[in-house]
């Protein structure tokens, strides 16, 4: 009978030699590599509301949705992951279907914005960004996609102010939190949030992080970089690589009051779906969601499993309600080769059948043009005099 | 007893599945060892012949070395972060290798004591020695600078309020450390042991310090008083909760380990053989990450994690309790003024916004006055 390690054995120095001299490869690549740059779309800051900004991305085709989609992301992390680069740019990819997109920057929260709240986030910055894009455009309704954590704020949004908006996606949003799919779903009910929020203030970034990773430890904190030295000698890859890392390490701290009534009553209480959730004083009713929604979730999502985010619909009153999933994970929705072929074009395809498509004649087309060119001209006389 | 006829069932099953090669595996290995011993020169410039376990340390120091110097001369950023990650990783790996190899080292040995319980078990327990080392490198994996900050800091305060305060306890405290070390040889030994001592610890502490701690103070440092005991108390139950939480990772990695061999031997079963220690390294890492995954969804160790967590906060809850009377009494702002003027600034904005809104509300009815 043949040993089974044999060749294992046989080869371990020649492992251990190619793996010893793609890491000193690699120690000369990183250290040559101080900063990556991430979120490369142009895009020009059009409103601000103390740390809140909100941004216009500027378009890329002539023809473009008359209807604005607004991206809100997560509190958690940075929503430069949608932007990552060049070839990998979930942002770039719907530019080039011709969206019109803004998107909330929600800024490093400091010890200052410990009190702000989970009202504040949505009743107050989210409203005046929608209240921004709606008048700057001369429109009812604009389109809302939240991503993550902002798919929950989005869809709470949307029942608060269904009047503002026409169509509504939700990707990767965690919605029914009652699940034993999900690790973060498990140990939030063990978590004393109260004690957490009183003792900290913000909740650091980098605790965020450790429990990020500690839902796959082995994968994450070590397995991947064993895995980068073996592909030392591309510096592209060691680049992608090195843009995911900054990304996941940029991880703001959670204003504290916000993070507390997140956990408290939509992690411990569930109490979005029971409609016993208040936001600003009102009852946050999802029935109330009547317009047309695209709910996209990650067959393979760690963070936010399925289980939490399919059955969006359930609790909606809209008639127009599609379901999409991708066999990816939380993060492949952004950066596989499968999201950057397929998410975008069904985002697109869903929303200019909803809005119209783009418009047709040439006066309509000006029309917009010039609306635009008004809105840019506004904004910049604003940017001057809040110089 | 149980536990030993575990590991008999183990054992037997392994050294039957390694009967029929291991003379050609001491034939390939006597062949193999010494290309290597020759083929690397920095072994060639070691003194002493090199034993397993030396090969991957003195490869581990070789590269940190190299390394350390490249890193230290050059700028911080992006770059240089990413690469500890990586040297911290790459250590795991390597220690991994190392381990695995004294594996096999001991395969022919295993097979000579085979039907001896006690020989085996030796050489079991001296492969969880070994092992532990791959678990002290996992431990040590990257976990961020500012969290261990956090934590140091903690314990550096608390040091400070002991050396200050010169309390009747203070070689109890100081006892702590040593009593974490010695919990933690438990940890990786005798698992009941440790239980053992943890509870009698708890004991102990709930019949003397912990009731000094707990009970009332006189006179007019009372509250001071009552504050600084239940700093000292917070402190003992979280080092206490430690060695509770690290012990699933520790049982956890073990069966883990078993797992391992287990579907080692299956591979083999099947002739899909592991061609690299790669492959045996991705077996060993998948394995683990499912056992682990399995660990965190129960609710025992969810518990235990936040027995940790909660325990830690109160530590810190207390020592700002602690340093807030002291700033306020020397007129230095304190966390709880900081945060009275920041729930201010949040009041403000929102009367603010509401402010404005209502101008602009005002100013859409004037615009429609004739």
């Amino acid at each position: 009978m043949e040993f089974p390690f044999e060749k294992q054995t046989s080869v371990f120095l020649k492992e251990i030699e190619k793996y010893s001299s793609r890491l000193l490869k690699i120690t000369e690549t990183l250290l040559e590599t101080t900063d990556v740059e991430l979120a490369p779309s142009p895009k020009d800051l059009v409103f601000q509301q103390d740390k809140i900004k909100l941004y216009h991305f500027r378009p890329r085709k002539k023809e473009i949705c008359p209807v604005p989609l607004l991206i809100t992301y997560a509190l958690v992390n940075r929503e430069t992951m949608m932007d990552l680069e060049e070839g990998r740019s979930l942002i770039a990819n719907l530019l080039d279907l011709g969206l019109d997109i803004y998107i909330i920057l929600w800024g490093y929260p400091s010890r200052l914005e410990r009190y702000v709240t989970l009202d504040d986030y949505i009743d107050m910055y989210m409203d005046d960004c929608v209240e921004y894009i709606r008048k700057e455009r001369g429109l009812e309704k604009i389109n809302l996609m939240g991503v993550c954590q902002g798919g929950t704020f989005s869809a709470i949004y949307a029942a608060l102010y269904p009047e503002k908006v026409r169509n509504l996606i939700t990707m990767v949003a965690p919605i029914d939190f009652d699940t034993e799919d999900g690790l973060l779903n498990i140990w939030s009910r063990y978590i004393d949030v109260d004690l957490m929020v009183d003792t900290l203030g913000n909740i650091p970034g980098d605790f965020m992080n450790l429990g990020f990773l500690m839902l796959k430890p082995f994968q994450l904190m070590m397995d991947k970089y064993v895995g980068l030295v073996e592909v030392a000698k591309d510096p592209a890859m060691v680049h992608n690589f090195l843009r995911m890392e900054k990304w996941i390490f940029d991880s703001p701290d959670q204003a504290g009051e916000a993070f507390r009534k997140f956990l408290n009553e939509l992690y411990k209480k569930n109490s979005l779906i029971k409609g016993e959730l208040e936001i600003a004083g009102k009852k946050v009713d999802l029935e109330r969601i009547d317009m047309p929604i695209l709910n996209i979730y990650a067959e393979q999502d760690h963070l936010v499993p399925p289980s939490s985010s399919k059955p969006f619909g359930d609790f909606v009153s809209s008639k127009d309600v599609t379901t999409k999933s991708f066999p990816v994970g939380h993060i492949g929705m952004y950066v596989s080769a499968k999201a950057q072929t397929e998410l975008a074009p069904t985002i697109a395809g869903w929303l200019i059948e909803r809005t119209g498509g783009f418009p047709k004649d040439k006066s309509k087309r000006r029309k917009q043009a010039t609306k635009q060119k008004a809105g840019a001209r506004k904004a910049r006389i604003r940017k001057k005099k809040a110089k | 007893m149980e536990k030993e006829d575990q590991h008999k069932d183990f054992f037997y099953d392994w050294a039957e599945f390694q009967k029929d090669f291991f003379s050609q595996w001491a034939d390939s290995y006597s062949k193999i060892y010494q290309p290597w011993m020759n083929a690397m020169k920095f072994w060639q410039d070691m003194k002493t012949p090199l034993t397993a376990p030396d090969l991957f340390s003195k490869w581990s120091d070789m590269i940190r070395e190299t390394i350390g110097k490249a890193a230290a001369q050059s700028q911080e950023g992006l770059g240089l972060d990413v690469l500890l990650r990586v040297m911290r990783a790459s250590n795991v790996f390597i220690v991994f290798n190392e381990f695995w190899l004294q594996v096999l080292e001991d395969l022919p040995n295993l097979y000579q004591v085979k039907g001896d319980d006690t020989k085996s078990r030796k050489i079991f327990e001296r492969w969880v020695s070994r092992y532990e080392r791959v678990f002290e490198q996992l431990v040590g994996s990257p976990v961020s600078d500012t969290a261990k900050e956090m934590m140091t800091s903690w314990l550096n305060i608390l040091q400070m309020h002991q050396a200050a305060m010169g309390l009747i306890w203070n070689p109890w405290i100081q006892a702590m450390p040593q009593w974490r070390e010695q919990a933690e040889k438990f940890m990786r030994g005798d698992l009941g042991a440790l239980h053992e001592s943890r509870s009698l610890w708890r004991e102990v502490y709930d019949e003397t310090l912990g009731r000094v701690f707990r009970m009332p103070a006189f006179g007019l440092t009372k509250e001071q008083t009552e504050r600084l005991r239940r700093t000292y108390d917070a402190f003992a139950q979280f080092w206490l909760s430690l060695p509770n939480f690290y012990q699933y990772f520790y049982n956890t990695g073990m069966e883990a380990l078993k797992e391992v061999f287990n579907r080692v031997r299956n591979l083999k079963a099947t002739e899909m053989k592991p061609e690299t220690m790669r492959e045996i390294y991705k077996i060993w890492w998948t394995t683990n990450e499912n056992a682990f995954f399995e660990l965190f969804k129960r609710p025992d160790f969810s518990n235990a994690m936040a027995e940790v967590l909660n325990y830690g906060l109160r530590v810190k809850k207390r020592l700002d309790e602690l340093t807030a009377e002291w700033c306020e009494a020397v007129s230095i702002p304190s966390n709880r003024e900081f945060d009275e003027v920041a729930e201010t600034v949040q009041e403000l904005r929102r009367k603010l916004r509401a402010q404005q809104k209502s101008i602009e509300e005002l100013q859409r009815k004037l615009e429609k006055v004739p």
